[in-house]
């Protein structure tokens, strides 16, 4: 960590120091070094004047011209300042302590970098080595629990899915910065209502310098489109004052497997199906001649899981880079190689790979002048099986075929092992076969190229001027590369051909494109004088980008030739492509001002342009404002409170634009419809035009607010940070309903009417001490945060009717409900509520007062099962019933807690992650052993049964055995999926989700300093660690994920519980 | 350097300024997926792609599943297909279109029409013509919206200059008003024949023409007319529904000869014009009709199509999924579910067999020496191992026998079990019962019997159509009544995308229309009408003649056009549904014969077992549906009646 602190403020001490030369006679060498080793960049100064020099990589200084009077001042960001007298001495050791709230330097913030201390608003910064201590792939996940106001959920363990979910204090995704060109390249939503933003969770973790999150009005600089917030990166540059580069390998071993659920063993199995079908008045399956072979051994399981699965996935990551520099020019280039190996036993299919190669130079070209280069490559690879699930989350498909799959049934044909066997699956596939490259794919080709360019000019004329020249051109290729055939499928016993799985032989390509052209100039001008101190900041900028998206497919009847769509039958094909390009343009500027370091103030604006809207409404003024008071520079704190460090009341405020509508609303006309054949064999497109020009639909206004305290007593024994915040989202766009008659036959524009509100608050505490050479630190995050529709026009004159109206939000009866004026994500569910207590017998069901069906009464219902609320009092369960429940998607409520130590070449930190305020759906029809698949897990062994095997269910005299949960139940008829209310959602299903979770822990050694000069090695350290080992949750949850984004079936595939190992050495 | 600088700082300052001015945005390509309507319009190819946009619009439901909401045929898997109503929510399967937008399209391109005329982009005669297809659309729209709805807006003009939200759209919701049920009907009967006025004789095409228009006219007129005389079946609906009182939902019975004669008049047009022909009017023989009744649907018979659409696209992977749907499992080779159209038995009673002479004797089939063909076993036919010795059956020697002397419309149109069809036997068998007189029912079963190994289901798995996978009743594939449908399936092989053709007027229709109108009437002549009725037999090579009663037309209805959604229609506009009140002892259910091998006498014999169909048993896991209409369940529910202002539908009120 100490290391990295040096690179990382090398910079900032060199400039700090100025370097003149006075007439003297001697010269002394300095070696710096904390308790880890040489200290980079660290200032030596003469003490009185102006003499001095920076450490070197080695941490070395020499300093010539001082006389043996001097005193030397060495000084370095993060350290105390440390002083000794020069004597006789001509080689000086010293050792640098730590100060821990000098650590706090500056931060990154819109267009710039401010001291920390002097920030009004709400930016929460991340160190490199906070990311990269929880080793995952992509960044997103790996900032889990460590940002008070981010709120990212894991969807699951597939490779390269990159499916976390990311929202900043609840608004939504925020905006992505790189480098200082946005370079957010639009949420994909690959798993249902799960946001990443490729760009960034793809960066490489080990080149990142440092992140910021602007989570209030500050993030406005950014004009349209900053409304979520901005996630700013920068990636690590050169450095200077060094002789020779620093080289640096370090790399991640992970070997992973998600919790799996348990299943029951085979004879319980046949015999809980058995019981299944029981209840259901059906035949049973098995006899007792087969429960008796499943016991003693003759009749064999075939295991689907270990089949298809392997014993843990792998994945690697190899990062190599170089770092230094001359006078003349800096660099960092970097490498990175990572390839992630899935769970699935898959020939060919489930991988993914990444390679990354990143270049920062400075050069200096002149005196005042320098310029940086930055330039990025990113390829990646990978292969899915080619099936189009609807959630497009294939992984979670073979999840669930793998539940689906005949236990009985071995995957391949008895004596014939290149033969897949038929499932009877609906549709017809094999869960072997559909993960066979050979067979099927979707292969995905990404390439992403970035090219920065900035020149920096500080004129010696003008003291405090800096200009800046940036461009950008990003260029994007996505290729996704997709075969289909039919296979087919064989009867176990006797190898007959039975049908086929599979689609039909062909192959697709899909090709996207995008470019991004990006300029800014910029001025910065910085003034002190007295206790004054002025920042101010002018800019102007704009982005234009390109994109182009291309398919072609075609089928290859029955033979299936090459995987090339020339190779195709031309006779069926088909193709598709579009074009669109995009423009934004800002003017902006902000001023800060500072009194006394303690009364701060910043006003900044944007007038912000964008190519969406019609001419004169294109332009828009975007201002806020910011407040801080350090309290703790008053005299009357200074001379009466020393321990307390640091106390700063902020307050901030300030206005945005949410972009409402699409594109070009504001020219109606003519679309490709629907197409009609007016002569045999040739189609004859239609064009419609169903719309009203939309020139009065502008973006919504976002105003931000948010009032903070930070703090920091007892030099870091207890520090922290409180924000309350909120966001009035006005405007957003809605239609009326019930002013225009439906005759009229188009769509009403929309207009800016409806608005929102999120509010919430966050906190975060921190305590970090050191007793003797044990240094240990404890964080602790959290962050709650709701939404609430204020006013929905289309919804202003709907009455609640129902408590379904009440509460429902996504499940509309009867064409009317309303979610005004409702925190909205209290209702992103529904379910029943619960009556108490559930039906212990059958008189009990055939007199139950309450009905659980209106038509079918208590026809479908079991033992066991729970009494739901009447909510009413109609004496009928009804959709008027229903409750609310909170939503299965990124909780609202996260907290993090992120604590470590290091003690001699030991160091140790883990991070906890939880939720709360989130549900877990089990539909048990759609869930093992209940009558959805041929699979049962070990949880449901805990449930409403009869005491002996076979007994009557019906007959009243039987015995039972209670359990959690009721009665298994296989649907009568398979057309009707659902038997009444059997598993409607209600408080026993719908299950409360919190959990806190050790999302990552890491050991490290640092060998010793003799034992790695010895080898040529400047430092190394061996690490190992792990994810996701311990989660603590609701215990009926069983064989889920709390975390996992739940797919309607609930069979996600589970984070990944890994164990990682690696090294890192610099040399 | 630093000059060099400076200049490139003034020249990006230059620039981003510039950029206020608008120029960035207004050298972007824009919006690439829009055309201006001036574009359109300008010339004859861009009408056409605006017509095709009116034609789309049609709610002509090719290739649908009506005949499924009756009682002659079902989904194989039970599906949602009740038989009649839901009170709630009007009737399953009647098509409905509320549709204002295509209205609005619609409207629009007579107006983009007959500007093209004036500017002279079309001729005068060309506008018309076009302005006349799309008046033919929009009245076919009404006619669906009548039908189902009752009365409605009549709007006649696009609408955007009356749009002012400002004052609460005023003249808007004055237009919104319905206007009753018989201004409506006389208004689609009206624009159809104003459309015949202006549409050529020979249309290119698919394209509609004078005697698609007049074909429409006969058929909306007939559906006027049977709603206004069967206005008080079964008690009617109550005048207390606001929607009855003020006869948005109301034909009064003294109407109906004047819509009779309406039909009449449309289908004389027709007829009297000679541009039509039954095809294969005078077969030789029953084998030539069966070719010809099957022909006719492979390829378009002119002389029979009066209008009707083409799946053929030109593009080979686009068509409806129909023929991959209901072919026979043993033709298919996919991993969808097919086999879905099951016939049952009710309806292949109804279908006369021939005698010696080709005279039509009753065809109900026989199962029973003691001819008592109305029992039922529940559809788990559990019953049946323990009662079937006590029962006279037929015992038949070959499984197609009760089946070969049927009508040729039956054989053309209907898969039985060992019918011949692309080049495959079409084995529908349930179940055998072995020698040892063990009963094997909806499952797998074999005996070997002098050498040769009978099976269960007919064949082996695999190659069966009928039965198999019975019990999982939502993703077995093959027929479940016994029968299969067969009118439309290409004859050669199964096809994953269908691009046939379809008549959704031909000239025995226009025939039947013809006929139903002189005997409900006494309008037009009679003589004719018979002749016509005796027609449609004489093609299906019955020699006989058949008076002329409703009884007779609606008979030959039915089997002339079954499966092509006119018996759901037939039903509806007679308000001739079952209601379990007013008909109490009448048994609304689906049925099916199975065909069970009889190996007890050592040679295989058939006998064949009538049951009930699971979908509509409840001991078999069926679906409960109330099954009653109630007379005002004939209209269905009119979706935004509150913001509109309309009176809702009785069953809705």
């Amino acid at each position: 960590m100490k290391k990295f602190l040096s690179f990382f403020l090398a910079t900032a001490c060199l400039l700090l120091s100025t370097m003149q030369l006075n007439a003297q006679t001697k010269s002394v060498r300095v070696n710096v070094a904390d308790s880890y080793g040489p200290v980079v960049g660290a200032a030596v100064q003469v003490k009185g004047t102006t003499i001095g020099a920076a450490t070197d990589m080695d941490g070395n200084a020499t300093v010539t011209n001082v006389t043996a009077q001097s005193v030397l001042v060495i000084s370095c960001i993060g350290y105390t300042t440390q002083e000794v007298a020069v004597g006789n001495l001509s080689n000086i050791s010293i050792v640098l302590a730590e100060d821990a709230e000098m650590l706090e330097e500056t931060v990154l913030v819109g267009y710039g970098t401010q001291k920390k201390e002097s920030l009004t608003s709400a930016i929460s910064s991340v160190r490199a080595e906070e990311v990269t201590q929880t080793k995952q792939n992509d960044v997103v996940t790996a900032l889990q629990g460590k940002v008070p106001g981010l709120l990212i959920r894991q969807a699951g363990g597939t490779p390269g899915s990159l499916g976390a979910d990311i929202s900043l204090r609840g608004y939504g995704a925020p905006l992505i910065v790189i480098d200082g060109v946005v370079r957010s390249n639009g949420y994909s939503n690959r798993n249902k209502g799960i946001n990443t933003d490729t760009e960034f969770a793809q960066l490489n973790p080990e080149d990142i310098e440092s992140i910021s999150v602007l989570k209030d009005a500050s993030a406005s600089i950014y004009g349209l489109g900053a409304a979520n917030g901005v996630i700013m990166v920068t990636t690590k540059k050169g450095t200077t004052g060094t002789r020779k580069p620093t080289i640096n390998y370090s790399n991640v071993f992970s070997f992973g497997r998600p919790k799996m659920p348990q299943e029951v063993g085979i004879a319980d199995y046949l015999k809980m199906t058995n019981e299944m079908y029981d209840v259901a008045h059906r035949a049973r399956p098995y006899t007792d001649a087969d429960i008796k072979a499943a016991e003693n051994g003759t009749l064999q399981n075939f295991s689907w899981w270990d089949a298809a699965m392997k014993h843990h996935s792998t994945t690697q990551t190899h990062n190599l880079s170089v770092r230094g520099g001359t006078d003349a020019m800096t660099y960092f280039i970097s490498g990175s190689f990572n390839d992630d190996r899935s769970i699935y036993d898959s020939p060919g299919n489930y991988w993914y790979r990444r390679y990354t190669l990143r270049g920062n130079f400075t050069f200096k070209l002149a005196d005042d002048l320098t310029m940086d280069y930055q330039t990025s490559f990113r390829g990646t690879s990978s292969a899915d099986p080619a099936n189009d699930d609807v959630y497009n989350e294939k992984s979670n498909m073979i999840f669930n075929y793998i539940a689906y799959s005949d236990r009985l049934t071995p995957a391949t044909v008895k004596d014939n092992p290149n033969h897949y066997t038929y499932q009877g699956l609906s549709p017809t596939e094999n869960v072997m076969a559909m993960m066979n490259h050979d067979l099927n794919y979707t292969d995905k080709r990404g390439r992403a190229f970035t090219n920065t360019v900035n020149f920096n000019y500080n004129p010696h004329q003008i003291k405090g001027l800096r200009l800046m020249l940036q461009g950008a051109y990003d260029f994007n290729y996505d290729g996704t590369y997709t075969k289909k055939t039919r296979y087919p499928l064989y009867d176990y016993e006797t190898d007959k051909l039975m049908g086929y799985g599979g689609d039909e032989n062909s192959y697709r390509e899909n090709v996207r494109e995008r470019e991004r052209l990006y300029g800014r100039f910029q001025a910065n001008y910085s003034k002190t004088w007295g206790k004054h101190n002025l920042q101010a900041m002018v800019a102007a900028e704009m982005t234009k980008m390109n994109t182009r998206n291309q398919t072609s497919k075609r089928l290859f009847g029955d033979f299936f030739t090459k995987p090339t769509v020339s190779s195709g039958l031309s006779s069926a094909q088909q193709a598709e492509g579009s074009r669109t390009s995009t423009a934004t343009a800002g003017y902006l500027a902000r001023v800060n001002y500072e009194y006394a370091s303690k009364y701060l103030v910043e006003v900044m604006g944007r007038y912000d342009g964008t190519y969406i809207y019609q001419k004169g409404h294109r332009w828009g003024f975007f201002p806020s404002y910011s407040l801080g008071w350090r309290i703790s520079e008053e005299p009357f704190i200074k001379n009466n409170a020393p321990w307390i460090g640091n106390l700063k009341l902020r307050w901030s405020d300030g206005k945005t634009g949410l972009t409402q509508g699409a594109a070009y609303a504001y020219l109606s006309g003519y679309t490709q419809g629907s197409s009609y054949v007016f002569d045999d064999g040739s189609l004859t497109p239609g064009f419609v035009n169903n719309e009203i020009a939309n020139t009065i639909l502008s973006w919504a206004d976002v105003r931000m607010m948010n009032a903070g305290i930070d703090w920091n007593l007892w030099r870091d024994k207890f520090s922290g940070t409180f924000d309350i915040f909120q966001r009035m989202t006005k405007g957003i766009a809605g239609r009326s309903s019930g002013s225009t008659p439906t005759i009229l036959g188009v769509t009403e524009p929309q207009i800016n009417v409806d608005s929102r509100v999120n509010a919430g608050m966050e906190l975060s505490l921190s305590h970090r001490n050191r007793i003797g050479e044990f240094n240990y630190y404890v964080t602790a995050t959290g962050t709650i945060s709701r939404t609430m529709n204020l006013h929905i026009e289309s919804q202003a004159t709907s009455k609640y009717y129902s408590s379904m109206n009440y509460y429902g939000a996504g499940f509309i009866m009867n064409g009317s409900a309303s979610t005004q004026n409702r925190w909205s994500d209290y209702h992103g569910l529904w379910k029943y509520g619960l009556e108490g207590g559930r039906y212990t017998s059958w008189e009990e069901i055939y007199n139950s007062p309450v009905k659980l069906e209106a038509e079918a009464g208590m026809q479908n219902t079991v033992l066991g099962q729970y009494k739901l609320w009447d909510w009413n009092g109609d004496g009928f369960i009804t959709a008027h019933d229903v409750q609310y429940a909170w939503p299965e998607a990124n909780p609202s409520f996260q907290f993090g807690l992120n604590m470590g130590f290091n003690w001699k070449n030991w160091d140790f930190n883990m991070v906890w992650q939880g939720a709360t305020m989130t549900s877990k759906i089990i539909w048990l029809l759609h869930t093992f052993g209940y009558g959805g698949y041929n699979n049962i897990y070990t949880m449901y062994l805990d449930r409403y049964h009869v005491a002996v095997q076979g007994a009557d269910p019906y007959d009243p005299t039987t015995e039972w055995i209670p359990g959690y949960w009721p009665a298994l139940m296989k649907s009568t008829d398979a057309n009707n999926w659902r038997p009444g209310m059997y598993d409607a959602p209600s408080d026993f299903t719908q299950l409360d989700a919190t959990y806190f979770r050790l999302k990552s822990f890491e050991i490290g050694y640092t060998l010793p300093k003799n034992i790695t000069s010895k080898i040529g090695m400047r430092s190394a350290r061996v690490y190992v660690g792990g994810t996701n080992w311990l989660t603590l949750t609701n215990k009926k949850i069983g064989a889920y994920d709390p975390e996992s984004a739940a797919a309607m079936q609930s069979n996600t595939m589970p984070v990944m519980r890994t164990v990682t190992m690696g090294i890192n050495v610099n040399f | 350097m630093k000059k060099l600088l400076y200049i490139l700082s003034a020249l990006v300052c230059l620039s981003l300024t510039f950029t206020s001015c608008d120029a960035l945005f207004d050298n972007l390509e824009g919006d690439l997926s829009k055309m201006s309507g001036e574009d359109m319009a300008a010339s004859e190819a861009g009408i056409q792609r605006l017509l095709a946009q009116v034609y789309s619009y049609i709610p002509m439901n090719a290739f649908g599943v009506e005949d499924q909401y009756t009682m002659n045929a079902c989904d194989s898997h039970g599906g949602d297909y009740g038989f009649n109503s839901n009170p709630y929510y009007g009737m399953y399967g009647i098509q409905t279109f509320w549709n204002w937008s295509a209205i609005r399209t619609i409207n629009q391109f007579m107006v983009i029409a007959e500007d093209a005329g004036k500017a002279g982009t079309l001729t005068e005669n060309e506008a018309k013509a076009y302005a006349a297809e799309a008046r033919f659309v929009r009245a076919y729209c009404y006619f669906v919206m009548v039908r189902n709805l009752g009365g409605v807006p009549i709007i006649e003009e696009p609408l955007d200059g009356y749009y002012n939200p400002a004052d609460g759209n005023k003249e808007l919701f004055e237009k919104a008003t319905r206007a009753t049920e018989q201004e409506t009907w006389d208004w689609v009967i009206n624009e159809f024949q104003l459309a015949a006025n202006d549409l050529p004789e020979t249309p290119s095409g698919f394209h509609a023409g004078k005697y698609a228009a007049l074909g429409m006219k006969a058929r909306a007129a007939l559906y006027a007319a049977s709603v206004s005389k069967y206005w008080n079946n079964r008690g009617g609906i109550e005048a207390t529904y606001k929607a009855v009182a003020s006869k948005k939902t109301y034909m009064d019975p003294s109407m109906a000869n004047k819509y009779y004669k309406d039909c009449i008049d449309a289908c004389e047009a027709i007829i009297n014009s000679g541009k039509f022909s039954l095809y294969g009017a005078n077969p030789a023989s029953i084998a030539e009709a069966v070719k010809n009744l099957g022909d006719m649907f492979t390829t378009k018979q002119d002389c029979e199509f009066i209008f009707g659409r083409t799946l053929n696209d030109g593009n080979n992977t686009s068509g409806s999924a129909f023929d991959m749907e209901n072919s026979p499992a043993q033709t298919v080779t996919t991993n969808e579910i097919v086999g879905k159209y099951s016939v049952t038995v009710n309806f292949v009673d109804k279908f006369d067999n021939y005698d010696a002479s080709r005279g039509a004797v009753d065809g109900t089939v026989k199962t029973r020496e003691d001819g008592k063909e109305d029992l039922y076993f529940n559809a788990t036919l559990t019953r049946f191992p323990l009662e079937y010795k006590d029962i006279p059956y037929i015992e038949y020697d070959a499984i197609d026998e009760p089946f070969k002397n049927k009508d040729a419309r039956f054989q053309a149109w209907v898969l039985y079990p060992d019918c011949e069809f692309r080049n495959t036997t079409i084995k529908i068998q349930g179940g055998m019962i072995k020698t040892s007189g063990e009963v094997v029912l909806w499952n797998e079963g074999e005996e070997e019997v002098g050498g040769k190994t009978y099976y269960s289901f007919g064949d082996q798995t695999g190659n069966v159509s009928g039965f198999f996978n019975y019990e999982n009743k939502m993703s077995g594939s093959t027929y479940t009544t016994g029968f299969g449908l067969r009118k439309f399936l290409n004859p050669q092989s199964f096809q994953k995308y269908n691009k046939s053709f379809w008549y959704d007027i031909r000239y025995a229709e226009i025939l039947l229309d013809y006929a139903e109108a002189v005997a409900e009437s006494g309008q037009g002549s009679a003589a004719n009408a018979k002749k016509y009725l005796n027609d449609i037999r004489k093609r299906a090579a019955f020699t006989d003649e058949v008076d002329l009663t409703v009884e007779n037309v609606l008979h030959q209805r039915e089997l002339e056009l079954a499966f092509e959604g006119d018996q759901l229609y037939t039903l509806h506009r007679r308000r001739a549904f079952y209601d379990k009140y007013a008909d109490p002892e009448v048994e609304g259910q689906k049925h099916c014969l199975t065909p069970v091998l009889d190996l007890r006498s050592g040679s295989p014999k058939y006998i064949f077992v009538r049951s009930i169909h699971f979908a509509e048993d409840p001991l078999a896991g069926g679906k409960v549906s109330d099954y009653h209409t109630l007379a005002k369940s004939y209209y269905g529910r009119i979706s935004d009646y509150s913001v509109n202002g309309y009176e809702q539908n009785p069953a809705d009120e």
